[in-house]
């Protein structure tokens, strides 16, 4: 093999640098690395690099819990631990909220039938009133003109509109 | 964990403690954010709890607790569907303002002594390139880094078989290897 090839790293053998690096070759995986890098300037850079920015990761910063994360914790693994305590069958749990999902349907079902039913069929006192009195309203503006019954009963026996000829 | 299966209170509670911090920082690494990184880790505890009495001994602790973390992970991620992740990037605040660690940088600048503005630049510019990475690289990488699991651990934690595990990791360390080479002494 040329030095010229051994300079080019290939992805199969960057993840055998990487390997070697990681210490997971076997005994002849880990020579045959160590020969190609005794042969080539470039391998050894590259493994030179390799290993330098994995060391970089050490600069991350470690984060811990917060005071209150374990008690937290604790905590709703006990909500947990006493809802799979209860007595109740765990069968019974969906079938109660299936159940109370139902009676809200038909709850709210009747009461729209009954609003649009009791709408319909049902007309308000006030209605009635308006209903009952619109021959009057409709010639109200003649009536405010008129003094009293009275009146129009002597205007009705006076001879002023006897059309007869 | 099986002293918690057989209902011993305090044994899982020293699981929590003994754990939390560990759950946190890889979560918190994973999303950015130590709010949704806790709520995560609480969730993980509770999965934990309800299969305790489904523990086999067959495996490691460890893994089998970071498997279960890696699933909820996932489940945030099938839940993102098929909006763009979020990734953190050092030197890209786009339209918006600058971001936080930007404007801290600014700020302090005048202050601080060289070489702690060199170290502050630098765990920005790694979290950065980490904010690159995909989830199923960036969950590798962490495992393999901060909890020093070994490929066939991470196998069994992710789902992957080994030959896909050491092609995700060699992934991941060639970006991080791209980005960080200006900061590698």
């Amino acid at each position: 093999m040329s030095e010229e090839t051994q300079d080019i790293i290939t992805p199969e053998l960057r993840a055998e640098l990487v390997a070697y690096l990681d210490g997971e070759l076997s005994e002849s995986e880990t020579q045959r690395v160590e020969q190609t890098m005794a042969k080539s300037a470039a391998v050894r850079r590259e493994v030179q690099l390799l290993a330098g920015s994995f060391e970089l990761l050490g600069t991350l910063p470690r984060v811990t819990a917060s005071a209150e994360f374990t008690a937290c914790t604790l905590a709703t693994v006990q909500i947990e631990h006493v809802d799979d305590a209860s007595p109740e069958p765990r069968w019974r749990r969906p079938a109660r909220r299936g159940a109370a999902a139902l009676g809200w349907v038909a709850a709210l079902g009747i009461a729209s039938m009954v609003g649009f039913y009791g709408a319909r069929e049902t007309p308000s006192a006030a209605s009635n009133g308006l209903i009952r009195d619109l021959p009057v309203i409709q010639d109200l503006d003649m009536y405010t003109e008129v003094d009293s019954i009275e009146f129009l009963r002597e205007l009705q026996s006076s001879e002023l509109f006897d059309e007869t000829p | 964990m099986l002293r918690a299966g057989e209902g011993d209170e305090d044994a899982f509670a020293q699981l929590v403690e003994a754990y939390q911090d560990r759950l946190i920082g890889i979560f918190y690494h994973m999303l950015g954010d130590h709010g949704t990184a806790e709520d995560l880790v609480q969730d993980v505890f509770l999965r934990v709890y309800r299969a305790r009495d489904r523990y086999e001994p067959t495996a490691k602790f460890s893994t089998w607790l970071y498997r279960i973390a890696n699933n909820a992970a996932s489940n945030i991620r099938r839940s993102k569907g098929r909006r763009k992740e979020v990734t953190f990037h050092a030197n890209d605040s786009g339209p918006m303002e600058s971001r936080p660690q930007e404007r801290l940088l600014a700020e302090k600048s005048a202050l601080m002594p060289t070489r702690q503005l060199a170290s502050n630049e630098v765990r920005t510019v790694v979290q950065g390139a980490l904010g690159t990475l995909s989830e199923r690289q960036r969950m590798a990488l962490l495992l393999h880094r901060f909890e020093g699991m070994s490929y066939d651990d991470i196998g069994a934690t992710m789902g992957l078989s080994l030959p896909a595990v050491k092609s995700l990791l060699s992934r991941a360390r060639e970006s991080l290897r791209i980005k960080l080479e200006p900061y590698v002494e």
